[in-house]
Order: C-alpha cells, then structure tokens, then sequence
C-alpha cells in the first residue's frame, strides 16, 4: 500500500529541491569566469543571466517550502530524481543563450548527458564554442560524476538527519566513514587532488603537442575531468583525435580506469588497505571482463585486418575497449569507423563492454562490477550447493572491504537491477529501430545511453527523431540513478493526483 | 600545547604519506593493467 502524501512531504522535497538548485546557480560562476579570463563577454552576459534566473528560483523554491523537518527515505528518493531534472532545463539555459543548441530539448539532451556522464551531444559546431561554455560542459560532467547531491551536501545543506538517504537517492550508498558530511568531504578530497595531478600532467603535455601554455591547462583540466568523470565530453568535436598523441591518451586511460572505481575502494587504499585492489570483488570482476571483451575484440579487428601492427591495435583498439567499458566514451576514432571497419563483432564486444560498465558508487555506469560479481557468486554457490551432500550447508562470500556473506537477497537484488538495465537498453533499441535504423547501430547507441558511456556510432545527431532524443534522455536518467528513485518519483507523482482526486470527491 | 601542535604535525605528516602511496598503488595496478592490454594485443600479432 502506497502511503499519503502530505503538505509536509511537497515541503520537504521543494526546500532541498530548492538548495541543490542554488549549488547549480553557484556553479555557474566558474565557466562565467573563465569567459571573462578568455574576454568572451557575450558568453560572460549569458553565463550571469543564467545564474540570476537559477538562483531566483532556487531561492523562491527554497523560502515558499521552507521547513525544519528532515527527509525521509521517500523525500530522499523523490530529491534526487527531481533535483536532477530541475537542474537539466536550468543548465541548459546557458546553452540556449549560446545559439549552439538547436532547441531546448537539444539542451536538455547535452546537459543530462554531462550529468550523468554520458558524453553524447546534439551541440552544433562545437569547434567554435566558447571556453565558458566548454567549461561549463566540461563542469557538468566532473561535478555529475561526483553527484549533484554530494556536491550540496558538502557545501550547503550539512549533516542533516536525512543527509545519508539522499546519496543513496543518487547512487553514492557506500558509508565510507560514518559522518554523512565527512563522506562527501571525502570522495571530493579524492576527487580533487586527482584533477590537480590530472590538470598538471595533461597540461604539460599538451604544451609538449605545441599548445600555448593558458589553453594548455585548461585543456588538461577538460581532458581531466572527462577521463575522471568517465564522461567523455571533449573540447573539440575530434575529440582525442585532435591532440595526436599517444602519451595523452595512455595518460586519459589510466585517469578513466581510476574515475571507474568505487569511492569505497579508493578511500581503502588511501587509507592505508592497499592490497583491497587486488581482492575487492568489483576489480577482479572488471579485471576478467576487461581482459575478454578485448580478446573478442582483437578478434573482430585481426579478422578484418583493421589494424597493421599489434601498437595500433592497442592505441585504438584498447583506447575504445577502455573507454567502453569504464564508460567514459572518449574516442580516438570516428563514430562511423564502427559500424564501417569494426564490423558486428567488434560493435558486439564494445556493446558488452559498456553494458557491464564500471564500479557502483563510482563515477560510471552500466550494470556495475560488483553486481556482475554477486550474481557469478551466486551461480556458483548454487553449483556447490548441487554437488554438495544434501545435508551440507554451503555459503558464498564476496570480498569487498571487507568479506560479506552472499544472501539469496543480495543476489536477488543485483539480479533485479540488471534486469532493469537490460529492459531500458532493449527499449531504447525498439525506438530506434521503429525509426527505420540498423538493429546493431540502435543497440550499441542505446546501450551507450542507457549505461552512460557516450560512444556513438552516428545515430546520435540534432537530426534525429524527437521521441529518440526523449527516450535517451530518460535512459541517462535512469542508468545513473539505478532506478529506484526514478520510481519513488513517479509513485510519488501517482500519489500525489490520487490524493488530489480523494480531496475533490469529498468536496 | 606544543604536544598538541607536533600530535597534529605527525598526523598530517602520517595522512600526507597514506594519500601518496594510495595514489601510487592505483596508478601503478591501472599500469599493469594497461601493460596487460599491449601484451594481449602482441599476442594476436604473433607469427605474422
């Protein structure tokens, strides 16, 4: 039986719904400074008129439901899916004013892809956009990876009672000390002393490349935070391309790999348990599919003889097998070369890849390491139960942090999930193939989607269907959530027109 | 007091060293792991 929904509830969910608004609204100010750095004072202008309008309705949002009251786990959940809408349309108003977005659903398109680091966009001539704006985009993605929540957690709201309820509501449910503020504290640490060494490296060699120095750095904070983020956004439409060179792209790929780990696992290891990387179930898990699904690839290419030598076939081959699998979607080939050279197997093996993606409460998206882990658990636990004596009693374990029983509920729960992510990937191909395109092309877009990783094989265009931009939009949505709170939203919503409907009945 | 300061110092000092060879173990498995990578794609250039 769904509960009631109560003025309070509205209240509670509109007052945190309203800070988290005010974080977007003060993020704002870093790509305006970086337009008035770079003297772009028409994107300087749009940049102060989007934050003027944020925060306005941040604020109003916050004093009309103002409360002392505390979320609960439904709040929390409704949050969580809410905030992150609001903050997708008021996002976008910086790419609109820009004139590089077709239509505010283009956008939106652009701004929930860097959210949920995605890294697919619709933004026209992207070559030519401002440096404000390829902050901004570049912004999205970093701050997305981290969580829109976490980032409010640290700055604005606190450690409030219901603060924990609300990074479970994005995602980030790993309590890796137990003061909620702390954690957020923590996975920002991490985060940023990783985009100082980033910045720094990638910078330097850029300046190697031939870039002047200014836009250097801040081509290796782009570069950094699309790594690191697992986003794939980069500041020219080439993407990695543009930079030829190899050392900027070994370096992106160790930065990838290390923004698809759990925050857990890298608060492990900083903290002294260094030899958890080599037992924790999420990174043997990653190691073994990584290991196979570029097997399966090298195969494709070998049988089509993409590549001439075994050092291309890694800068390309690996370079995108990573990218895909962490779910970064960083390229350093044409979309088209895909579908063209790689051919079905090699599309298959990438698909696979991106499907499985990264670690839980990672930056990532896809399935998650540690669920792959659970079920395969599962499945041999069941094994040995079989062979063993009817009388015996067999129990799996699966080690992260620490080594943890292995329930029929956990397995269930991991197994729900998938199942979930496999239902909004199928969805996700239908609509493209109602729409007249390949059956792998669809596949593979949706799957890039639907998993956050943003590698794309041409479908993805301002061109395209309407219904197609919409139902990728919600598969972003959904994937970097993990559902659950995009389910409390919409029985929320639910409740709230049956509850509505009960009041006009009585009156 | 001045215990206090130098209990804070050797704690800081203590975090500084955890954080770099925290650092130094991730960044050193993801190369292996990329090294892993080159040699599988060695691997299907043998012979030829």
């Amino acid at each position: 039986m769904v509960r009631r929904v109560w003025k309070e509830d509205f209240r509670i969910i509109g007052y945190y719904t309203g800070l988290i608004t005010i974080g977007v609204g003060l993020l704002m100010l870093v790509p305006m400074v970086t337009s008035l750095v770079f003297r772009e004072w028409e994107s300087a202008v749009d940049f102060g008129l989007s934050i003027v309008l944020t925060l306005l309705v941040g604020y109003v949002l916050a004093l009309v439901s103002r409360t002392k009251n505390t979320p609960g786990l439904t709040h929390a959940m409704v949050i969580a899916a809410g905030s992150w809408l609001v903050a997708m349309v008021l996002s976008a108003v910086p790419y609109v004013l820009s004139g590089h977005a077709l239509s505010l659903l283009d956008a939106c398109f652009d701004t929930m892809s860097g959210y949920t680091t995605t890294g697919l966009f619709l933004l026209q001539d992207l070559d030519h956009i401002s440096q404000g704006l390829n902050m901004w985009r570049h912004l999205l993605t970093y701050v997305g990876g981290q969580g829109i929540v976490v980032l409010a957690l640290t700055f604005l709201i606190g450690s409030t009672g219901g603060a924990y309820k609300l990074m479970v509501g994005e995602g980030k449910d790993e309590k890796l000390v137990p003061n909620v503020r702390h954690i957020a504290v923590q996975i920002w640490r991490i985060s940023l002393i990783y985009l100082l060494i980033g910045t720094g490296v990638l910078g330097i060699l850029a300046i190697v490349g031939g870039m002047k120095p200014q836009l250097a750095f801040f081509h290796g904070a782009y570069i950094f935070m699309s790594a690191w983020s697992t986003g794939g956004f980069a500041p020219y439409s080439q993407n990695m391309q543009y930079y030829h060179s190899l050392p900027m792209e070994t370096v992106s790929m160790v930065f990838m790999v290390l923004g698809s780990f759990n925050f857990a696992l890298h608060y492990a290891v900083w903290t002294g348990n260094r030899r958890e990387i080599l037992h924790n179930v999420e990174i043997v898990s990653f190691t073994i599919t990584v290991l196979t699904t570029f097997s399966l690839t090298c195969l494709a290419l070998m049988q089509r003889g993409v590549y001439p030598n075994a050092v291309a076939l890694f800068r390309r081959g690996f370079f995108q097998l990573l990218s895909a699998h962490t779910t970064t979607g960083q390229s350093n080939i044409y979309a088209r070369t895909f579908v063209r050279d790689w051919g079905s197997l090699g599309m298959l093996a990438l698909t696979i890849a991106m499907a499985i993606g990264a670690s839980a409460a990672s930056t990532g998206g896809g399935f998650k390491g540690m669920r792959m882990g659970i079920i395969f658990k599962g499945i041999v636990t069941d094994i040995r139960k079989l062979l063993s004596p009817e009388r015996a009693i067999v129990v799996g374990h699966y080690h992260h942090i620490r080594d943890n029983t292995l329930t029929d509920g956990t397995v269930k729960s991991a197994a729900v999930i998938v199942v979930l992510y496999v239902l909004i990937y199928v969805v996700g191909a239908v609509v493209g193939m109602a729409y007249g395109y390949p059956m792998a092309d669809t596949f593979f877009e949706s799957v890039s989607a639907g998993s956050n990783t943003g590698l794309s094989c041409g479908v993805t265009q301002a061109t395209m269907p309407t219904l197609l931009k919409i139902v990728y939009i919600v598969e972003m949505w959904m994937g970097r959530l993990e559902f659950l709170s995009v389910f409390t939203l919409f029985g929320f919503i639910a409740a709230s027109f049956r509850g509505l409907k009960r009041q006009k009945v009585a009156g | 007091m001045s215990n206090d300061r130098e209990q804070s110092r050797t704690t800081r000092r203590a975090g500084l060293r955890n954080d770099v060879l925290g650092i130094t173990t991730e960044v050193a498995w993801t190369g292996i792991l990329i090294l892993v990578g080159y040699f599988v794609s060695r691997l299907f250039f043998l012979g030829r």
